[in-house]
Parts: C-alpha cells; sequence; structure tokens
C-alpha cells in the first residue's frame, strides 16, 4: 500500500493531487482561525436604531391604550337615558291650540266650549302617565275650560258690538258724549280680559310642558345609580357628567319658560281689572 | 518548453483554487452555518445587538407600562360621595308618585267622593265645577308632591352636609370627576323636582285667578 502511494507520489498526477490537498487544508486553518474585524460604527448604529424602535414601540402601545380610554364611550348610554323634547312633543301642539283659539274672548268658536260642558265626566287633571297624545288632549280641555265661553264677539263684528253699546247707552242717557266713552270702555275691557284668558291658557299650557318634561326626567335620571360612576374610568364619568349637565340645562331652561309664562300672565292679569 | 508546462499547471491550480473558493463561500452562506467564534458575521452580530438592545431598553419599558397602570389604578378609584341611599329614594318617589297621581285622578270614583261632597259639587256637568274640580285636583297634587320634594329635599340636604367642600382637595382629579357627575345627577334630578312643582303652581294659579 504504502509502496503504491509512493509510486503515485512520484506521477505528475499524484503530485498534482498532493497539491490540491495542502491547498484544501491550508485554506481550511486559514477559514477556521480567521477574525473578522467588528464595524464598530454599524454596530452601534444598529443598537442604537434597536433601541429606540423598542422604546418607541412601547411607547405606541402604551399611548393607544391611552387613546382607547379616552375615546371610550361614558356609562349614560341614549337609550339609557332619554331626555324628553318638550319643544317636539309639547309646544307645537300647545301653539297649534292658542293659534286656533286666537282671538279669545273675540273669538266665536264655541264649539270646543259646548262639547266639554256636554261631558258628563269631570275634566281630569293631565298627567304624563298614559302616554303624551292623551296627556296633549286632557291639557287641551283644561285649556278650554280655562279660556271660557267665547263672547260671540270677534274682530270683525267689533264695530257692530261698540254701535249696540253706544245705541243703548246714548238712547238711555241722551249723551253723546258720555255714550261714546261708555262704549270704547266696554270695548277696552272685553280685550283686556280676553287677553287675560289667553295669558291665562299660556301660562297652563306652558307649565303642563314643564310637568310633562318634569315627570319625565325624574323617572329617567332615577334610573342611574350615582354608584355606578365609582366603577367606571375617570374619562368615561368626564363624559356622563357633561350629558347630565346638558340635561340640568334643558330642565333650567324650562323652569325659565315656566317662570316667565307665569310672570307675564301675572302682569297682564294685575292689570286687566283696570 | 518544461517552464511553459509548468507554468500552464501553475494556471490551472489557480483557477481551480479560485473555484473551490467561490464555492465553498456560496455552500457557506447557503447552509446559514455559523462560524465558530470568534468569526463574526453580520447576521449573529444584528441578533446579539437585538438581544442587547432589548435587555437596555427593559427598564424603561418596564417602567412605561408600569405608569401606565399606576394611572389607570387611578382613574379606577371611587368618589368619596355616597349617594346609595339617594337612588334607592328615587325609585320609590316615582312609583309612589303614580300611585297617588292615580288616586286623585280618580275624582268622581268611590275613593274621592268624600271630596266630592265636601265642597258640594252636585252637577259636574257645568262647566264651572269642572274648573272647581281640577282646581282641587292641582291642590291635591301640588300638596302630595310638594310633600314627596320636601322629603327628598331632606335627604338632599343631609347627604350633602356629610362633606365639606375641603374634602374634595384632599381626594384625587379623579375622584373629583367621578363625585361632580354624582352631585349633577343629584341637582338635576332635584331640578326635575321642582321643575314639575312649579309647573303645577303655575297651573293652580292659571285655574284660580
Amino acid at each position: 500500500m504504502l509502496e503504491k502511494l509512493k509510486k503515485l507520489v512520484r506521477t505528475k498526477t499524484g503530485k498534482i493531487l498532493i497539491g490540491c490537498v495542502l491547498v484544501l487544508v491550508l485554506y481550511t486553518a486559514a477559514h477556521s482561525t480567521a477574525v473578522t474585524v467588528t464595524n464598530y460604527p454599524y454596530l452601534m448604529q444598529l443598537a442604537q436604531r434597536t433601541i429606540t424602535d423598542s422604546i418607541r414601540n412601547k411607547i405606541q402601545e402604551v399611548w393607544q391604550k391611552e387613546v382607547a380610554s379616552k375615546l371610550e364611550a361614558g356609562f349614560i348610554r341614549p337609550a339609557g337615558l332619554a331626555m324628553p323634547n318638550a319643544t317636539t312633543n309639547m309646544s307645537t301642539w300647545t301653539d297649534t291650540f292658542i293659534s286656533d283659539y286666537k282671538g279669545g274672548y273675540f273669538g266665536n268658536n264655541s264649539a270646543w266650549y259646548a262639547q266639554l260642558a256636554k261631558k258628563n265626566t269631570p275634566i281630569a287633571f293631565p298627567t304624563p302617565a298614559e302616554g303624551v297624545g292623551s296627556f296633549q288632549k286632557q291639557v287641551r280641555d283644561v285649556s278650554i275650560a280655562i279660556q271660557g265661553l267665547p263672547s260671540g264677539l270677534d274682530t270683525g263684528n267689533l264695530g257692530t258690538f261698540y254701535k249696540q253699546q253706544f245705541t243703548g247707552r246714548f238712547e238711555a242717557t241722551k249723551d253723546q258724549a258720555a255714550a261714546e266713552k261708555y262704549a270704547l270702555m266696554q270695548v277696552a275691557r272685553h280685550k283686556k280680559v280676553a287677553l287675560d284668558k289667553t295669558a291665562a291658557v299660556a301660562a297652563s299650557e306652558a307649565g303642563f310642558e314643564g310637568i310633562y318634561m318634569g315627570d319625565a326626567a325624574k323617572k329617567e335620571l332615577a334610573k342611574i345609580n350615582p354608584g355606578s360612576f365609582d366603577s367606571i374610568s375617570s374619562d368615561r364619568a368626564v363624559k356622563d357628567l357633561a350629558k347630565i349637565m346638558h340635561y340640568n340645562a334643558v330642565l333650567q331652561a324650562q323652569m325659565l319658560k315656566v317662570m316667565s309664562a307665569g310672570e307675564v300672565r301675572s302682569a297682564i292679569h294685575s292689570s286687566a281689572g283696570r | 518548453m518544461e517552464i511553459g508546462k509548468k507554468i500552464k499547471k501553475l494556471g490551472v491550480a489557480m483557477i481551480a483554487l479560485a473555484v473551490f473558493s467561490i464555492a465553498s463561500g456560496f455552500a457557506d452562506t447557503a447552509s446559514g452555518w455559523a462560524p465558530p467564534c470568534p468569526v463574526v458575521t453580520d447576521t449573529s452580530l444584528s441578533r446579539m445587538c437585538t438581544q442587547w438592545a432589548a435587555g437596555l431598553a427593559q427598564p424603561y419599558n418596564t417602567f412605561t407600562e408600569e405608569k401606565f397602570q399606576i394611572i389607570l389604578k387611578q382613574k379606577m378609584e371611587a368618589g368619596i360621595v355616597d349617594a346609595t341611599r339617594l337612588f334607592s329614594l328615587y325609585g320609590d318617589y316615582v312609583r309612589g308618585g303614580a300611585g297617588m297621581e292615580k288616586d286623585i285622578l280618580a275624582l268622581g270614583n268611590s275613593k274621592l267622593d268624600w271630596l266630592k261632597r265636601a265642597v258640594g259639587i252636585q252637577d259636574i256637568r257645568a262647566p264651572e265645577k269642572k274648573l272647581a274640580i281640577l282646581r282641587m285636583q292641582a291642590a291635591a297634587v301640588i300638596f302630595a308632591g310638594g310633600k314627596r320634594t320636601y322629603e327628598l329635599a331632606v335627604e338632599n340636604d343631609k347627604l350633602i352636609r356629610k362633606y365639606t367642600p375641603m374634602q374634595f382637595d384632599y381626594a384625587s382629579k379623579h375622584q373629583v370627576i367621578k363625585d361632580m357627575v354624582k352631585m349633577a345627577g343629584i341637582q338635576s334630578h332635584a331640578q326635575a323636582q321642582t321643575l314639575w312643582l312649579l309647573s303645577n303652581i303655575r297651573i293652580q294659579e292659571a285655574l284660580t285667578e
């Protein structure tokens, strides 16, 4: 075997093979013991970028959670607390009624009053418990009762009324100036009475709007347990605070409406007898 | 001639060496084999750097997370005002109110016939009598509602007197927000009751004068 190898070494092929083996050994040795020179600027850049990415990702994650927390809706949902809208539910009806009955004492529309008088039942004091439709009908009955029986006069026959008053007085006294003054006073008195009654209707209608809203608001607000706010985040509680303050403002506006309508009626009433 | 052959052989050997080097380089890269230490490639350097950087950033990230959790806990902290008693009362008032109103509105039924007799109402068909009944109903509603409102006001007063404004200085902002919502709720409820009562009074005035 050894002789064969020696023979092979002596040949050209053998020399080439040995040369190749030597080169392979040298290459392997060189490769396995090589030391790569570390590129420190690259390393620092890489480290900086990696640390920055890690911190930025964390900040973004926390920020997203923070934003999600701030965007969360409050505890009071529209379905849970629906503030009644008196403007939609009541005022339109009230305005229509006052418009229909406009003219008041001078109006000639006694049909409603006669119909109300014929009913063999008392007028029910309106309550929102039976729903807004029924409440509005009951309120209208009260308003008709307050308005009272129309005199049969209207702006169209005001002249006739004046003439009747004047003629009656003139025939009795034969004093034209006194008869004119008397007839004018009668017209003015009737106007004042009509205004007083219409103001009473407007004040009571505003009052019924207030009852409707106050009653509904009490029921809705009674659904909210104040303790519920303790178990939600302050971010959500702030939104509920705004909602309640909105309801508060609505109630105050309605209160102002009821008070001012009442005061206007009171002022008209105090001057009606003069 | 002999020299030329030698040069040829040397050339072949160099080309073979170059081909071998290139081929082994490709094989090394393709296999993903990481050379033993102290040889450092870009890949292993990045990997080690990422681990090192993550370790370095960890304390800050932990701090950020803990800070967020602390703020979240503060936000969830309960307020100092306890209005549970009032809440239980609200339910009673709503239910009681409906019952009371039904009784009053049952005028004409046997339940309240005494009221008709007391004021001598003979014929309820007369519009004046109807107005008289309305006035009585309004008075009864105001009396009963006023009594309820007074009771509620007493409870409100009791509750609110338990706390002083200065107490809120010692509570966190988050607690104060919750207490503000509660107090706004109490205020709104009281306002709703006030509106209801005021409206009844105004109606009674319009019916009476």
